[in-house]
């Protein structure tokens, strides 16, 4: 799909700072809310302490450089998931990202991300493993509770392509686990 | 283990993980400062690129323009003869491990894409949204959120298709025969009824499904268009193929007319 245009002019809320065309939300507001749960989702997407929040950041970023047309988006927390999903599972990105995770901690600053259990970190290495559309369904799926409409809306993919692929992650990650099938 | 019971575990260390990183972050005014500075950074970057790109542009023209002069000057360049083999436009498979046979020949486009015993799989690369899913054994589901069959309605594919096509939640087409080999029954095409689209689950409303819980059904949501063929195995079992729509099921006769020729090769076996 494509993230709808807002026509300037169209529901024009001008406020003072970076405030949202057609919302009384500003940047700040919405990163405050937004920014440790889409840390989250690049931890998973991208197994990286280190990385993950430059490429929240990142995401962030993008929004914040068109936030006057992002925050027209019906949902722009949609938005900027997808830009982060997308980015967490680029290599090319993510060695950006390590780079400058490794200049930070050069200079002295600490990641604040702590490390996963032995558990949590195999589950999501084999989410990780998964083909890279997968990978990016069942990290939307669980960890952020979202429906396929949702997921297929961030994703810019169709619904009935969110189902099956959302059906083969599991059946892939329940082999590389050898969890038990949910059968009963 | 089961994968949720996993996957849930898993999703808590992420969420212990972000919370902790928040209770020791001071930082946000300074993550917002950096923002600032980073994109003056990237805006010079940008600059410098195409600057670089400017001067580079002319050069490469330059050099392929000479590489094209020197070789026509060449006349000894060989002509090729266009290949006289023929490209095979379709391929013929079968499934190897699903416990209702069946032959199959599709387009060249057309690729198996996951097989186990009471699933099957074909992806299109070219058809956007092209899946065809078979589902071994599948009852009516309860059309709520909890995965669960409605043990109400019988397990033929009359029985469900014909609920199918009266459930006052679901708008949907009268029940049309097919038969495929040795599977016989018919097909319904059905979208969630205006009024039922208000309640919305996280795999869509389940229509047909297998396990309590499982993955192996399938739901429809509030924009979705889908096609079930429900066919009656000479076993006694019930074979059910999903077409779901694409893009809300603006396009959803364009992919049925490409995915009815893959349906109708479907030959399962006595």
């Amino acid at each position: 799909m494509t993230w709808p245009k807002l026509e300037r002019g169209d529901l024009v809320v001008h406020g003072g700072g970076s405030a949202a065309v057609g919302s009384s939300e500003t940047f700040e507001e919405f990163y405050a809310r937004e920014f440790p749960a889409v840390v989250g989702l690049a931890f998973a997407l991208s197994g990286s302490r280190t990385a993950s929040e430059d490429l929240a950041q990142e995401a962030f970023l993008a929004a914040h450089r068109d936030w006057d047309r992002v925050a027209g988006y019906e949902q722009p927390d949609l938005w900027v998931r997808r830009v982060v999903s997308n980015m967490s599972m680029s290599m090319f990105r993510r060695r950006y990202a390590e780079a400058r995770a490794l200049a930070r901690f050069a200079f002295g600053a600490a990641t604040t991300l702590p490390q996963l259990s032995a558990d949590d970190a195999e589950f999501w290495a084999a989410v990780r493993s998964l083909p890279r559309r997968q990978a990016q369904v069942i990290a939307l799926r669980y960890l952020e509770d979202r429906s396929v409409a949702e997921i297929a809306e961030i994703l810019g993919t169709a619904t009935g392509t969110v189902k099956k692929q959302l059906h083969d992650g599991r059946q892939n990650v329940v082999r590389r686990l050898r969890l038990e099938e949910d059968d009963t | 283990m089961t994968f949720d019971t996993r996957a849930r575990r898993a999703v808590q260390g992420i969420h212990r993980a972000v919370e902790v990183m928040e209770m020791s972050s001071t930082k946000t005014p300074q993550r917002l400062t950096r923002f600032d500075q980073y994109r003056e950074g990237k805006s010079r970057n940008k600059r410098i690129a195409a600057f670089a790109v400017g001067i580079a542009v002319p050069v490469v023209l330059l050099v392929a323009a000479a590489l094209v002069l020197k070789s026509d000057r060449n006349p000894s360049v060989p002509i090729t003869t266009p290949s006289t083999s023929v490209t095979p436009t379709s391929v013929s498979g079968s499934t190897h491990t699903f416990k209702a046979p069946f032959t199959y020949t599709v387009p060249q486009s057309w690729a198996l894409s996951g097989e186990d015993a009471r699933y099957f799989s074909l992806d299109s690369t070219v058809v956007p949204g092209g899946h065809l899913i078979v589902l071994s054994g599948v009852r009516a589901g309860r059309l709520d959120c909890t995965n669960r069959p409605d043990l109400s309605v019988g397990t033929s594919s009359d029985a469900i298709t014909t609920w199918l096509s009266t459930h006052p939640a679901l708008d949907a087409t009268e029940p049309r025969p097919v038969r495929l080999g040795a599977a016989t029954g018919s097909y319904v095409d059905v979208q969630l009824a205006a009024r039922a689209r208000a309640m919305t689950c996280p795999y869509g409303r389940q229509l047909v499904t297998r396990h309590p819980d499982g993955p192996q059904g399938w739901g429809i949501g509030p924009i979705d268009k889908i096609r079930l063929y429900v066919l009656d195995l000479p076993g006694g079992d019930t074979v059910t193929i999903v077409v779901d729509s694409p893009s809300g099921g603006s396009k959803f006769q364009d992919l049925m007319d490409q995915t009815a020729p893959v349906v109708e090769s479907f030959n399962f076996h006595t």
